[in-house]
């Protein structure tokens, strides 16, 4: 076994690279989406890449081309970017206690490439040895690289993914959501279940009265309260 | 569409403070052991709602629709993460598993 030092080597920073490309099914789907719809929108392959390179969320990206087709403009694409991307200002306030050993000057860049796998993975690697300052850099800057490049390859491609197999590659998403999880609820086993069973159940039931960022919002908020009255037995 | 930059230029600038506030307001601060407690439960939520509504959530509606092989690709996948708590395998063993079903269900059309 290599030791690893606090500052970070170059093992913590191939091993953050590696897990970033785990995501491949998760950015290859939704860029690849993004770029043909943004194609079908009207916008220019400039602008097309810009926006997936200045923002890096392709959910609210979607979303957005969706509001400009319907005839939207600056207000209601600013509206549905805030309700899409709430969830990540959740993720980086969760994110904050991991961050504490961490040079201020490295916030802007990791608040700037903040994506969901990140809730999983920084608080699944503090469980285990080694930098987390190089691990958390190298993750989200590859998964970054990743989504602009994609979104490059579905200017180009076009559509790779043949329409009728979208569905069975964009699985990839919870898929991945359900991987992350599971470092969680080994440490937290108790709670760590009622937690995700309550904010599953809370998060779909949501949906019926609500945006569904909104609902995961609400919902993490519900299930982790409900997890503070679970005891664990090796009360950590 | 001239007012495109324009609009990914707000929507930079919003989703960049939307990341980067919490995390700057709360970095070296340290929290009561109540939140503390409370955000090392908000990751779990987040994704397991997030995994919830991309099984029975499609297109705002509520997919009560048989077969749904979402619903099996999940109950492989954490079947697998149990197992294995190997995320490359859950990823690959899930959308394996949606791949499959999806091809037989149009072998049997």
């Amino acid at each position: 076994m290599v030791v690893k030092s606090n500052q970070g080597g170059i093992g913590d920073i191939i091993e953050g690279i590696r897990d970033g490309l785990l995501f491949i099914p998760l950015y290859l789907p939704i860029a690849l989406a993004y770029a043909v719809l943004a194609k079908i929108a009207g916008l220019s392959s400039l602008e097309t890449v810009l926006w997936s390179a200045a923002v890096f969320a392709g959910m609210s990206q979607l979303a957005s081309l969706n509001i400009l087709m319907l005839g939207g403009g600056f207000f209601e694409v600013m509206i549905t970017t805030l309700l899409v991307n709430l969830r990540h200002g959740f993720i980086s306030l969760s994110l904050a206690p991991y961050s504490r050993g961490l040079s201020r000057k490295l916030l802007p860049i990791i608040g700037f490439t903040i994506a969901t796998p990140s809730i999983g993975q920084i608080p699944a690697r503090t469980e285990k040895e080694g930098s987390i300052k190089a691990y958390w850099l190298s993750t989200q800057i590859c998964q970054y690289t990743q989504f602009v490049l994609f979104t490059l390859l579905g200017i180009w491609l076009g559509r790779m993914v043949p329409p009728d197999w979208k569905g069975v590659v964009s699985f990839a998403a919870p898929a991945s959501y359900i991987g992350l999880t599971m470092p969680l609820l080994v440490s937290k086993p108790k709670a760590g279940l009622v937690v995700a069973l309550t904010a599953s159940v809370t998060g779909l039931g949501l949906c019926f009265s609500m945006n569904p960022g909104l609902a995961v919002i609400i919902a993490a908020t519900i299930g982790a309260s409900v997890g503070l009255f679970i005891k664990e037995r090796d009360n950590v | 569409m001239s007012n495109v930059f324009a609009i990914i230029i707000g929507a930079a600038v919003l989703t960049f403070l939307i990341r980067y506030l919490p995390l700057s307001i709360l970095h070296e601060r340290r929290l009561p052991m109540l939140v503390e407690k409370f955000l090392s439960y908000t990751p779990l939520g987040v994704l397991a709602a997030l995994a919830t509504q991309s099984v029975f959530w499609k297109e705002g509606h509520f997919y009560s629709g048989l077969p749904n092989f979402y619903l099996l690709g999940a109950i492989v996948s954490v079947a697998l993460g149990v197992a294995t708590r190997k995320l490359g395998i859950v990823v690959i063993g899930g959308i394996g598993t949606v791949a499959l079903a999806t091809f037989i269900a149009r072998l049997l059309v």
